[in-house]
């Protein structure tokens, strides 16, 4: 039974790094090499048999959200899943990185993290012992677009739960002593993670590609930190944590109109306030590919981040994106797994992503390989990005993308908890009420030429970013051939630049790497 | 006085709530639908009817895991594991995955010390699809010279991303080779050497598969939207013309024993901040001490209300992170600490503080509101991780296969709330002994005995 527990509340215990160690292929398998790979077993074998054909499909109707808003502004929603006696609620600020102060990256994380600090009524030791008395969970965080608080309680605790919930949120002490003690665990924690090789493509990769638009800070920094001070935080969370700027979701064995009375009685003194819009800041838009080797010695591998800025999530072309990267890198069926894991063994898993933004979000491709084969994956990631911008996908690619994708739908919808995070990301992006009842129907209406069209429009393989974190002196001089690359240590300093060494463009001006 | 009345009325609401916990949580346990079955070849099956949505969860587990790898080929249950993904008789190779995904569905399969697991969740319409694939692999697997160097390839480049280039993962496998000693079940990593992954021949493939994965040497439990006669049949129908084997029985080479502490240090060329880890032996999973040491381990390292992260995270600051807790094997088990220590502090201070700690427990105990947090943190816990088909269908699983019956998860609440106070100072009066002790510091940088050249 231990294994729950440590997995889900102390985060990065033990257990999961002993479980990772132990863990397989994170999506160990394969995907549509079709059928010329059935040559493997042999001729004289007896026909083989198909796999079973499903039986009928049952229809799935999403629970109802109920809505209601108090008196300022704060929107109530509310979901019936009450097959356990459990009970989800996240409070969501529609603020988050994007309005931090260009001075103080990260600031919404710090408030985040402060608020299970203490409140004006007690310290934070009290509120951890009486939230983990009740045998409840309480979090807050921080993205690039929100601020969380949640809690998660058994039924019978819902109406204490809420109380702390609302305390922590609304009456933060920020307490000078303790927001000194978090500093220095930022500061440990920081200089932790730089030693990340992934945590340190990461955080190139989105600096490089959105330079001072607040989508470029994937965290807080040590600058930042040192310098933060108790009335950065009072200033930040007395402008946002306001009823106008602020949604709450509760799902579980709960009655609405008990969710909306417990809400107006926690939340309802809350001031109206306003909604923080964000401005956001261009971010460049280069013209020409560009690649960044962040020198690692060392390393056993390198950490490669490839892609452009793509779509903002509200975009009606994102449903065709998400089915193009599907074909793409979307899952171990899709062809980058297939290719540089399965059929190259160059890596452990080989994958590509579109991130959900408000703003302008990215597409990103990605992958650990060894250090020797750094030069051969970049090359087959460009193949396979070209591949996905210049042709449809084959019927039966394009088939199998948008059943995975629709077909999967009941498996994102079969707790309380992610009943919510459905209802956040239809608040945070603007998205229509009755997005998700129809959003498997979007899915199966993709074709194959706008697969195509929006792969052409948003995955640029011809002004990508690349990002390598690795041993840059067995690689970085080599990887001239797909472009101008330059080598920075960890901390930015330039160690090296190699100037573009692509053959000149002759047909598609699009460079092929050298495989095989 | 306000504050007063305000503690009062909260301590009495929480009083009856425990209460209403406690029955509901027995409720949630003791609700669960769980048939149990087998076939004439020895298959057991574990099925548990849920019709929340409409996904159904299919895992089977079998009974191998790196304990039973001989020694020089450490790593070879888990190589193994990835061949399973890699095709069968009706399977191309990569199809395996790409039917599951390609019809809505997600998979994988993971090793530990004590089993192996196989596991999909699917729409309920396809629960045919996933037992067919699993009845495919367990009677035909398809073992090829290409697959397997592909691979054993592809989990070196695993070790390598999630081990080697990571920092404080490598002391994770010192400790158990630090403390478990001779007895090579535990004391090796489930990951395995580099050299014995090289080394590892494609005989060995074949001879494995005949040894361990046989019928009668696993346990299939279906979770969901499914009707169980319905898929009795089905399960009839694919697993059940598949030969039952001889399989060996798990030789249990004797516990290991320790007569003095054990102490080393190792470097860590990733890491920025001192750590170390502590072990202790204790008895098995589900052994009666065994409840007794979680509850204990709860008290000092679970939640930020915990001793161990007030004391030493928050009030002392002398560590940046700390996590306790047993590892609940099926043999003999250890109770683990693990600490970073926060910048400019040595591990020796935040052990002192530990081993102060434990023999305050045995002392004096824990308290009476220490205990009840920790059994209501552990109710929750149980209905929280019944929530979905795969965490129901896994747990069922593991029972079944440790522990003979599945049935025995629906009890399984009742060990821990019989756990008294007296029990948690005895035990940590029992098995905190230095001599019990393994202590392993891992500094930041290169390794200076290393070094030279």
């Amino acid at each position: 039974m231990m294994s729950w527990h440590r997995i889900r509340l102390a985060g990065v215990g033990l257990s999961v790094l002993l479980l990772l160690a132990a863990c397989a292929g994170s999506k160990a398998g394969s995907g549509p090499e079709p059928q010329s790979a059935m040559g493997a077993q042999g001729e004289a074998q007896p026909e083989p048999q198909a796999p079973p054909a499903p039986s009928e499909a049952k229809d799935m109707s999403l629970p109802p959200v109920h809505i209601t808003e108090l008196n300022n502004g704060l929107q109530v929603n509310s979901i019936v899943a009450d097959q356990l006696p459990v009970v989800y609620a996240t409070l969501v600020i529609r603020s988050g990185g994007e309005s931090d102060p260009a001075k103080l990256p990260g600031l919404s994380g710090l408030v985040a993290q402060m608020l299970k600090e203490g409140t004006t009524k007690r310290s934070g030791a009290k509120v951890a012992e009486e939230i983990e008395f009740l045998g409840a969970d309480l979090w807050a965080s921080s993205d690039e677009e929100n601020t969380y608080v949640g809690v998660r309680a058994l039924t019978e605790q819902f109406d204490s739960a809420m109380g702390i919930l609302a305390e922590v949120a609304g009456t933060p002490a920020f307490r000078a002593k303790e927001l000194e003690k978090l500093k220095r665990r930022e500061l440990d924690r920081l200089a932790l993670s730089e030693r990340e090789p992934r945590y340190i493509a990461r955080r190139t990769f989105y600096r490089q590609l959105y330079g001072k638009h607040p989508y470029g800070t994937v965290d807080t920094d040590a600058r930042a930190v040192k310098r933060v001070r108790r009335t950065d935080l009072e200033r930040w969370h007395r402008e946002h944590f306001v009823g106008k700027n602020a949604f709450l979701v509760v799902a579980g064995d709960v009655d609405p109109e008990r969710v909306s009375e417990a809400a107006q009685k926690t939340f309802g003194s809350w001031n109206p306030g306003k909604r923080a819009v964000p401005t956001y800041v261009d971010p460049p838009r280069p013209s020409d590919r560009r690649i960044l080797v962040v020198d690692r010695p060392g390393s056993v591998q390198s950490v490669i981040y490839l892609g452009n800025l793509a779509i903002a999530r509200a975009n009606r072309e994102w449903i065709p994106l998400m089915v193009a990267n599907q074909v793409l890198g979307g899952s171990a069926a899709s062809r980058l797994f297939m290719d540089l894991r399965e059929k190259r063994s160059l890596t452990y898993g080989a994958y590509s992503a579109i991130s959900e933004r408000v703003d302008v979000g990215p597409f990103v491709a990605y992958a650990s390989v060894r250090t020797e084969v750094t030069n051969e994956a970049i090359g087959a990631f460009f193949e396979h990005l070209e591949r996905i911008s210049e042709e449809p996908p084959e019927p039966e690619e394009l088939l199998n993308a948008k059943r995975y994708l629709s077909d999967s739908f009941p498996l994102k919808v079969d707790t309380p908890g992610k009943l919510s995070e459905l209802v956040v990301e239809l608040r945070t992006f603007g998205l229509p009420d009755d997005y998700w009842d129809r959003y498997r129907q979007s899915i199966r209406k993709t074709s194959a030429s706008e697969a195509q069209y929006v792969a052409r429009n948003y995955i640029r393989p011809k002004d990508s970013l690349v990002v390598v974190v690795g041993q840059a002196a067995d690689f970085a001089q080599s990887l001239q051939q797909f472009g101008p690359v330059t080598v920075v240590s960890p901390d930015g300093e330039l160690k090296a630049q190699f100037e573009d060494k692509r053959p000149k463009a002759g047909n598609s001006g699009a460079q092929r790497g050298p495989i095989h | 006085m306000g504050t007063a009345l305000g503690v009062l009325v909260a301590a009495a609401t929480l009083f009856v709530g425990s209460n209403a916990i406690a029955e509901q949580n027995t409720a949630a346990l003791s609700n669960l639908q769980v048939t149990r079955a087998s076939l004439e070849n020895g298959l057991r099956v574990v099925m548990n009817q849920d019709d929340t949505v409409p996904t159904v969860a299919v895992s089977v587990y079998y009974d191998v895991g790196s304990r039973n790898e001989v020694e020089g080929r450490s790593g070879f249950a888990h190589l193994f594991e990835h061949m399973m993904f890699q095709g069968s008789a009706n399977v191309g190779k990569g199809e395996h995955f790409s039917l599951i995904i390609n019809r809505g569905g997600s998979a994988n399969g993971t090793t530990s010390n004590d089993r192996t697991n196989y596991y999909q969740t699917l729409p309920s319409n396809e629960l045919a699809l996933g037992l067919w694939l699993e009845a495919d692999r367990m009677r035909s697997l398809a073992i090829t010279q290409e697959n397997f160097e592909n691979q054993r390839m592809t989990v070196m480049e695993e070790r390598r991303q999630r081990i080697d280039n990571q920092p404080y993962i490598p002391s994770m496998l010192r400790i158990n080779e630090l403390a478990y000693g001779d007895y090579w079940p535990y004391a090796h990593s489930t990951i395995g050497d580099m050299q014995d992954l090289i080394d590892a021949p494609l005989g060995a493939v074949q001879e494995f598969f005949d040894t361990f994965y046989a019928p009668n040497n696993a346990v299939l439990s279906i979770s969901g939207d499914f009707n169980a006669e319905d898929a009795m049949q089905v399960v009839q129908k694919y697993f059940g013309d598949i030969p039952a084997r001889a399989t060996p029985v798990f030789a249990e080479p004797a516990p290991p024993v320790q007569v003095s502490e054990r102490t080393e240090t190792m470097y860590d060329a990733n890491a920025t901040l001192p750590a170390f880890h502590i072990a202790y032996h204790i008895p098995p999973n589900r052994s009666p001490d065994h409840y007794a040491l979680e509850i204990l381990a709860l008290v000092l390292g679970d939640g930020e209300s915990s001793r161990l992260y007030q004391s030493l995270v928050k009030k002392k600051e002398i560590c940046q992170d700390v996590a306790i807790g047993t590892d609940d094997r099926r043999g003999p088990d250890l109770f683990s600490v693990w600490a970073v220590m926060a910048s400019g502090h040595a591990p020796k201070e935040a052990q002192n503080a530990i081993l102060a700690e434990l023999a305050a427990i045995a002392d004096k105990g824990v308290t009476d509101r220490e205990l009840e947090k920790a059994k209501n943190r552990i109710r929750a816990a149980f209905v929280f991780g019944l929530q979905s088909n795969m965490a129901r269908s896994q747990r069922l699983a593991e029972f079944e296969l440790y522990w003979d019956d599945a049935n025995l998860l629906k009890l399984e609440l009742d060990y821990y709330l019989a756990v008294s106070a007296e029990d948690i100072k005895r035990v940590a009066g029992t098995y905190f002994e230095a001599s019990n002790r393994t202590v392993l510091n891992v500094l930041p940088g290169a390794d200076p005995a290393s070094e030279e050249k």
